[in-house]
């Protein structure tokens, strides 16, 4: 009988998963079709690039100079053993630019503008405010989601650059207070191991994480029920199902772009 | 259940809806409405909560689908409807939430702004300004334009709702409990408020409450509405002048309380 049940269950749960690839699928076709379509929303979505750019950069600031700053020092006992400490700047660079500031710049904005999109969205639902929006005759998926999607998408890989500038100056600080390097000298060593086409890669990543972000934050919220729990789960469920999507793009992107610069 | 004479003006029918079903898994909310609205005519829905009142005015204006019925609301069928004529014929129907629904990151002015903007791309501000002034003043809240839904009462938060569907000049407004929650005297405000707007926008209006004060001072004609059926139909005093227990019980509940 317990077995039985059991079964039931993981036949639930198999059967939810594949519902839930479904209805995000038809968001994001939803979202395409909306985007494209006059009439564009162009003052809600330069708030929303200030909310999800602007409001993210002290935060991004702090965490990309500690991790420059702290991955160099780490970094540093390793080469001396070689006697190869004028190799980091180019290790960190290499860190980083691809991996380090796409990364690290993605989860925080999973954290910080996921979970709010996921809340914001989520307690409109469950207070009736996007039913509001409807029976006024707006177009609340528009208004509210293909706005927030695009601030993420553009706001994302800016941030990026941004959390890679101040990461490297992080790590410049770090090794400048040892060895006296040059910003310049530190600047063009970082960048010696690094090609433009890796720098597209980067970007082409933190574009698709920027769209991840925005996408699954606005998904969760839109589709909260069940009052103030569902708002929290719908937060709670934005943050976690973007950083992992957030992982799983970076190992698949990363398998595919790696090969062609090696 | 319905008048033969107003059968006859049928086509005149603000809202018109036949043999209207709808059910949530097992349970039956709706179970055959007939109802017939008319140009400048207030309709009172009385029933107890959970009778299915929230669910046919949410139906009315094309947020939730019927199982089986006609629902005609200024002579289209509003289901049947592609999305941008739904849009179109929405822009007719002000529809005002139990909870009243304000957006609570805008101020009330930028509440009221929000669905004129929507339609009106390219009014100037003037205009803009001098509209949403005017339905505040015709609410009686002209001094709260730029405060936040948050910083108003409770009998505020009804009058900004009440503003913000009246920005579009509708044709027919829905009122969902717009004395749920509220003090007596506050109800009575947000009473003459909506008898006011009826007269001033000559608007035609369904209210859904189980508050009798607000059935007697606002409606022309009262429904009362129980086990998915509307059991009687006339004016106030008429639909009270009953043996029937669950309609006397439902008239000595709410004044004995």
């Amino acid at each position: 009988m317990e077995s039985h049940s059991q079964k039931y269950m993981v036949s639930k749960s198999i059967d939810q998963f594949f519902i839930s690839i479904y209805d995000v699928s038809k968001f994001i076709v939803q979202f395409f079709k909306e985007a494209f379509t006059p009439p564009y929303e162009f003052r809600e979505i330069m708030k929303q690039c200030y909310q999800v750019g602007y409001k993210s950069m002290a935060l991004i600031a702090v965490t990309a100079f500690i991790t420059g700053m702290v991955f160099t020092d780490h970094s540093r006992p390793s080469l001396a053993d070689f006697g190869a400490t004028s190799w980091l700047p180019s290790l960190t660079g290499v860190a980083i630019i691809k991996a380090l500031a796409p990364l690290i710049t993605s989860l925080i904005c999973a954290g910080k503008v996921g979970s709010q999109m996921g809340a914001e969205l989520g307690s409109m639902k469950v207070t009736e405010q996007i039913d509001a929006m409807e029976v006024s005759g707006a177009n609340p998926f528009k208004y509210l989601v293909v706005t927030r999607v695009l601030a993420t998408t553009v706001m994302v890989p800016l941030l990026v650059v941004y959390s890679a500038a101040i990461g490297l100056l992080g790590s410049f600080i770090d090794i400048y207070s040892k060895d006296k390097t040059s910003f310049d000298l530190f600047i063009y060593n970082a960048f010696f191991k690094i090609g433009y086409g890796e720098i597209a890669s980067v970007m082409v990543r933190s574009v698709l994480f920027g769209f991840t972000i925005g996408i699954i934050g606005c998904y969760m919220g839109i589709t909260a029920t069940k009052g103030t729990e569902g708002v929290g789960k719908a937060a709670n469920a934005a943050v976690v199902v973007t950083m992992l999507l957030v992982f799983i793009e970076e190992i698949v992107l990363v398998k595919l772009f790696n090969p062609l610069y090696v | 259940m319905n008048d033969p004479k107003r059968e006859i003006n049928k086509k005149d029918a603000v809202v018109y809806i036949r043999g209207l079903h709808k059910s949530f898994d097992d349970h039956h909310v709706l179970n055959g409405i007939d109802l017939d609205l008319h140009k400048g005519e207030n309709i009172i829905i009385l029933g107890r909560s959970g009778s299915g009142k929230s669910v046919l005015i949410k139906i009315i204006i094309g947020l939730m689908q019927p199982d089986e019925g006609v629902v005609k609301v200024l002579g289209e069928e509003i289901h049947k409807l592609p999305k941008k004529e739904l849009i179109r014929l929405r822009l007719k129907i002000g529809f005002l939430f139990q909870h009243n629904a304000l957006y609570d990151s805008m101020t009330v002015r930028e509440n009221i702004e929000f669905p004129l903007l929507r339609i009106e791309r390219n009014i100037s501000q003037e205009e803009l300004d001098k509209r949403v002034d005017e339905v505040l003043e015709a609410v009686g809240l002209t001094d709260t334009a730029d405060q936040l839904p948050s910083e108003l009462s409770g009998g505020q938060e009804k009058r900004i709702s009440i503003a913000r569907t009246l920005i579009l000049k509708p044709e027919l407004i829905l009122y969902d409990e717009p004395t749920a929650g509220l003090d007596p005297l506050t109800s009575v405000e947000i009473n003459n408020l909506i008898k006011e707007v009826k007269q001033r926008y000559k608007t035609c209006s369904i209210v859904i409450t189980h508050d009798l004060t607000c059935a007697r001072q606002t409606g022309d004609r009262v429904i009362m509405l129980m086990d998915g059926k509307f059991l009687r139909e006339g004016d106030f005093e008429e639909v009270f002048e009953t043996d029937d227990k669950r309609i006397k019980g439902f008239y000595d509940y709410n004044f004995t309380q």
